[in-house]
């Protein structure tokens, strides 16, 4: 590599030269060093977890006289070993942040009032329990409704059996993955995301999937990519990123494959196409794992069509490549790498699943992991065991609660809408505003921002102002805690007990236990604590179901278990564990304790448990479907679809026609229930709006206060040299076409919104695609967030996945214009 | 008499910017405003600088982390009038905060332009002094300042083998962006010990420095793989 | 223009009161500025009379960079029934009651960029307390103003010692 010096300052833009000598004039005698700060205090490490994201590293906080000064990974952690990304870093800025609600807060005035004042721990405690006690008297539970943003853990646990207990079906949790878990769910029975084994994969084909930015456990997937470029000896992987934008993870692979929006599944089935005619599937996984691959019988003697046939009669590649914008020999090389490079895997997120088509692109692209045997194989796709924390003591529902508990969800559709939904929570405003099935009465919100994140927020806004009662757990005063009647702060996951699984994309099941680093910041509590002191509160019902008298004491009853499991290791030193580990490879456990109490001691002490082995070949275990196998026609979804046939009284093929033909499918028989192309539809006519929109999530802005944290501020928009705001990347010949030029404010407009935003010409932008960042223009939060950027958000309409009952993200057409 | 380096591999490098925080929270950086930022005055003793090439669709970005390259012929202590920059016995470069008059020709003669200039008086919003470090000094409006290799990291690490009765080994001393990168893509050690890693990686045929000909000999190294068509 | 006449008396007067008021206003701004004052008067000499020893008040100081200060854990230890009946026992038994820390003032400073080591210099490098805190261990009473430690001092000691005096040993 050659760099020159002038290309260099080129590249750098003099950005460290500017200088004016009018700002600044230092004297020589001024002070160089602020007063007041040498302190050298009492210092501590406090090991805990991270809770940023789903990943659950394993953190050590360096706290010194009390306050935190500085987090770093933990080396004995498994996940991150020691390491940490920026987000886990940044924490200290989620944790001190000045905007963070400092003590419970009563709304005064109506509903759009935005005036509070402080009240008291026991006053706020009070003013809940007195709520949750009308409806438990009047025999409404169900009206009772809980977002949580943040659906995992212990809150989770804690949550559900609130709710269980209370007696309202209505606990809903972020449903962004949705069509991820619902394509595993139809093909392969499991209702999870999967994990992937990249450090064992010889090729990984990544359709849109953010896996080293916002992917659920990004430390653990970008040290998976570091061994493969330079840490694992022998065979090198090869890396292909199919995406409309060049992101970070298309930046860092060995190809990026520009793809149409929406129409990833196509490629997916044009590379299928390929291995199918060439004979390059995995003959012997096909035959042993595999459903509705070739031509079959059913118990009646009906013939159907298999996957094979309609590939072959349906997806021929110049079709595929009209359709998707990749040329055939691209798609007739990416398939030969593909089917010759194993192990490879197949891997998306729920970028290439956000539109119309979602479901099916999912089904496509995963059914290529069926194809060349990378389901339950070294390097394939695996599913995580879960860790081994003892259940909960049964919950012996009282009257109202039973009844409270059988009620329809405040989510629930129509008979025949989102026939594979397992709840759609992007129902939940229309269905309030419509009193439909009945009204809510009161809603809870935790980490949970649907005012920021939903399409067509306005749903949101009128839905709220009917609820009478509206409480928040947040720690900031986003755009949604602005309803609440009453605001509990929590407390951030440095001041907590709790436990962190991790993240289910992760092959092996890792517990790591989180004690508070820091107390005493701010009037806050944990909502761990809220709840189970809420149960003190209810009544001898409730309090009987929650005996745990604080948060530490339910994460001690969890981890009861581990011990009896007779499995894992608890992290140890590098030497001890990588002898253990050896032996447990090998199908050996070795107590390490000789009592639980030991054990205990030791897992707190040490900070977590985790379990290195993976058990290759229990079928029951990895094909939880009807055929027991990968299902490439999937016998769930036809169920399905009969069982709503069947609702309605009459199964008659026409009926079953009607039906599809409600779902907005195009496909016709037994295609339905297997992978193939669906149109996506976008909203706005392609003349007028000629670009589609990409929305991404930069790693920085991953969470719902990262745009208040100055330092993401600063780094988020590095590639494109910008900060502190939105941008819009253009395509240079769109943008020469348009007469925008670098830097110009545009306006992007759908027919649902227009904003106002600055041009970065891109190279690596499609030209018929315009991307935005996702996270900031937020309109309430905090200081730094507070009117910046855009919400690109505001374009969308609302636009549901007609099967899976998601909002769509991607459904929108755009034109944009210089302002 | 160790001489301290670095050595970053590009082809690991993710460009997550972990090593920019890191650096941030330890050594007391503070955050710019949009005006500053603007004005192109942020304050990043570590910062990614993204080189893209090639030509759509054939793209490929590599994304170079760049520290002080802590020269061993620096360009910034030559012209440093009053002896607040110099180079130490380990080959550290060092910023004397105290003695640094901010007329900035240093910063204006790093080819790398990696010294910064405190334009504005830090400020932090009272909870946030909380999470200062204690041992790092905040400079002043005035003041010129750059990655220092987290030099008081070192101090610290000396001090707990000393405490230990043992010599430093690889690995007790690593500056903040080492500790925090996921992919393990930044080494840092003694280059002049031939059996360490960062000595064998600057051996390496992946190995290259910035602006090499400028005869600067930076001990900041960074490992690629061919040309940038790798 | 009126000519003032004084007689050579007022002038004394005059000068006296100027000269008290200039002290008064030194003394004040010292108070207010330089000067420090411990939330209890705390007596080293009793303590030290009492066989207690530096480390175990200031627990750090062989472990950290920090010496550490008593918290009101450590005063408990001791003080849980009230021994005397001085102003500053009172106001210790008042934290005890509200179980509120105490926040001491630092006494000893070094220069703000300075990184100094307590275990650095205690146990690394054998060297007394009373090297650098003077007599503080048998004070009657906190002293009124910080003292603060110079980099004379310091390179005086490195010198003879043939320490380091590299900048950037201590200047952080």
């Amino acid at each position: 590599m050659s760099l020159k010096r002038r290309d260099f300052l080129k590249i750098i833009g003099g950005s460290a030269l500017s200088f004016s000598l009018l700002d600044c004039s230092p004297s020589p005698y001024h002070s160089s060093i602020r007063k007041g700060q040498w302190s050298p205090g009492v210092e501590k490490w406090v090991q805990t977890v991270c809770q940023a994201c789903p990943g659950g590293c394993g953190i050590l906080v360096r706290v010194v006289d009390g306050k935190a000064v500085k987090i770093e990974g933990n080396p004995a952690h498994p996940v991150n070993r020691g390491r940490l990304c920026p987000v886990g870093q940044a924490g200290l800025q989620v944790l001190y942040n000045p905007d963070r609600i400092k003590g419970p807060m009563k709304k005064i005035g109506g509903r759009s009032s935005r005036e509070w004042r402080s009240i008291s721990w026991e006053e706020a405690m009070e003013t809940l329990v007195s709520k949750l006690k009308e409806l438990k008297n009047s025999g409404d539970t169900h009206k009772l409704v809980l977002l949580n943003g943040e659906k995992r853990g212990m809150m989770d646990e804690i949550f559900s059996r609130f709710m269980n207990v209370f007696g309202s079906p209505n606990y809903f949790g972020d449903d962004s993955n949705m069509s991820l878990i619902r394509a595993f769910y139809l093909t392969q029975g499991i209702d999870s995301l999967l994990a992937y084994d990249f450090e064992n994969s010889n090729y990984i084909l990544s359709f849109g999937s953010s896996f080293l930015s916002s992917w659920p456990s990004p430390v653990q997937s970008m040290r998976a990519y570091a061994f493969l470029r330079q840490g694992r000896s022998g065979k090198k992987a090869k890396i292909v990123q199919v995406e409309p934008r060049f992101s970070i993870t298309a930046s860092r692979a060995d190809r990026w494959i520009p793809v149409e929006p929406g129409t990833e599944g196509m490629l997916a089935l044009g590379i299928a196409y390929v291995i199918v005619k060439e004979r390059l599937y995995d003959r012997s996984f096909v035959e042993k794992f595999t459903f509705g691959f070739e031509d079959w019988k059913d118990k009646e003697g009906n013939t159907h069509s298999g996957f094979e046939s309609l590939i072959s009669n349906r997806y021929r590649l110049d079709l595929v490549s009209e359709t998707t914008g990749v040329s055939v020999s691209t798609i007739v090389s990416l398939a030969k790498e593909f089917a010759t490079n194993k192990p490879a895997v197949a891997i998306f997120d729920n970028n290439a699943t956000n539109y119309s088509n979602g479901l099916y692109n999912a089904l496509a692209i995963h059914s290529l992991n069926a194809l060349v045997g990378s389901i339950d194989v070294p390097g394939g796709v695996l599913v995580q065991r879960k860790v081994p924390l003892q259940d909960l003591p049964p919950v012996a529902v009282d009257e109202v609660t039973r009844k409270g508990l059988l009620q329809p969800g405040i989510d629930s559709s129509a008979n025949g809408r989102f026939p594979v939904a397992s709840s759609t929570p992007s129902l939940i405003p229309d269905n309030i505003l419509e009193g439909r099935p009945y009204p809510a009465n009161l809603l809870l919100m935790y980490k949970s921002n649907p005012i920021f994140s939903s399409p067509n927020s306005e749903r949101y806004r009128k839905a709220f102002e009917k609820i009478p009662f509206i409480v928040s757990f947040s720690s900031f005063m986003n755009e949604s805690t602005q309803y609440a009647d009453l605001i509990l702060p929590d407390k951030t996951y440095l001041e907590k007990w709790q436990y962190a699984e991790s993240s289910p994309v992760s092959k092996i099941p890792v517990l790591g236990i989180g004690k508070p680093a820091i107390e005493n910041l701010f009037n806050a509590k944990p909502t761990e604590d809220v709840i189970l002191d809420l149960a003190q509160r209810m009544g001898s019902y409730f309090a009987g179901h929650f005996p745990w008298e604080n948060s530490k004491d339910f994460l001690l009853y969890k981890i009861d278990n581990l011990f009896k499991a007779r499995k894992g290791i608890v992290f140890a030193d590098y030497f001890e564990e990588s002898q253990l580990r050896l032996l447990e490879e090998r199908g050996w456990w070795v107590p390490q304790f000789t009592s639980a109490r030991e054990f205990k001691d030791e897992l707190m002490r040490k900070g977590g448990w985790w379990d290195p082995a993976y058990d290759y070949g229990v079928r029951s275990f990895v094909f939880r479907s009807p055929s027991r196998r990968f299902e490439f026609y999937s016998q769930l979804f036809k169920e399905r679809i009969e069982k709503i046939a069947e609702h309605e009284g009459e199964s008659s093929e026409d009926r079953k026609e009607a039906i599809l033909q409600n779902l907005k499918i195009e496909a016709k028989g037994d295609d339905v229930f297997m992978p193939h192309y669906e149109e996506p539809r976008f909203k706005g006519d392609a003349k007028k709006y000629p670009l589609y929109l990409y929305i991404y999530q930069p790693l920085s802005l991953a969470e719902d206060h990262g745009s208040n944290q100055p330092w993401f501020q600063e780094i988020m928009g590095f590639h494109l040299n910008m900060t502190w705001d939105s941008w819009a990347e253009i395509n240079p010949d769109t943008a020469a076409e348009l007469g925008i030029s670098d830097n110009d404010l545009i306006w992007i407009e759908s027919d649902y919104g227009r904003l106002h935003v600055r041009a970065k010409i891109y190279h690596g932008a499609m030209p018929d695609v315009v991307s935005v960042p996702y996270g900031l223009g937020h309109t309430a939060l905090g200081r730094w967030a507070k009117n910046r950027g855009i919400n690109p958000i505001e374009l969308i309409p609302i636009d549901f996945d007609e099967l899976t009952g998601l909002a769509l993200k991607f459904s929108v057409r755009v034109k944009i214009y210089k302002a | 008499m160790p001489r301290w380096g670095m050595v970053i591999d590009l082809d690991k490098c993710t460009g997550c910017q972990a090593c920019v925080i890191a650096c941030k929270a330890e050594n007391n950086i503070p955050f710019s405003s949009p005006k500053e930022a603007r004005l192109k005055r942020i304050i990043s003793w570590m910062s990614v600088l993204p080189v893209m090439e090639g030509e759509y669709p054939d793209l490929r970005e590599r994304f170079i982390p760049r520290p002080c390259m802590h020269c061993d012929n620096p360009p910034c202590v030559k012209v440093c009038p009053v002896g607040a920059t110099y180079k130490n016995r380990e080959g550290l470069v060092a910023q004397v905060y105290t003695q640094c008059i901010g007329c900035r020709y240093c910063t204006n003669n790093c080819p790398y332009t990696l010294k910064y200039f405190n334009w504005y008086t830090p400020e932090w919003p009272k909870e946030m002094e909380n999470y200062l470090n204690p041992d790092v000094p905040i400079r002043s409006k005035g003041v010129v300042e750059k990655c220092t290799f987290c030099h008081h990291r070192l101090q610290k690490a000396r001090e707990k083998a000393r405490a230990e009765n043992r010599r430093l080994k690889e690995g007790d001393y690593v500056p903040a962006c080492v500790q925090t990168c996921p992919t393990e893509a930044i080494y840092f050690g003694d280059l002049d010990d031939p059996h360490s890693l960062v000595a064998k990686l600057a051996r390496g045929p992946r190995a290259f420095r910035l602006l090499e000909e400028l005869g600067t000999e930076p001990k900041v190294y960074y490992l690629t793989e061919g040309e940038w068509h790798g | 223009m009126v000519k003032i006449k004084i007689s050579r008396n007022q002038f004394l007067v005059l000068l006296g009161c100027t000269l008290v008021f200039v002290i008064v206003l030194i003394v004040v701004l010292r108070i207010v500025w330089g000067g420090v004052r411990q939330p209890i008067a705390f007596n080293h000499q009793i303590h030290a009379a009492n066989d207690l020893e530096c480390l175990d008040c200031h627990p750090y100081y062989e472990e950290q960079a920090s010496s550490g200060r008593p918290t009101l854990e450590t005063c408990i230890t001791c003080h849980e029934e009230p021994l005397g009946e001085s102003n500053a026992e009172r106001k210790l038994i008042e934290y005890i009651n509200s179980k509120e820390e105490i926040k001491w003032e630092r006494l000893y400073d070094v220069p703000e960029d300075v990184y100094f080591s307590h275990r650095r210099h205690v146990v690394l490098g054998n060297i007394e307390c009373s090297t650098c805190h003077g007599d503080i261990g048998e004070s009657p009473r906190p002293p009124s103003k910080p003292i603060k430690i110079k980099m004379k001092k310091c390179m005086k000691c490195h010198e003879e010692k043939e320490v380091d005096n590299d900048c950037i040993a201590c200047h952080i």
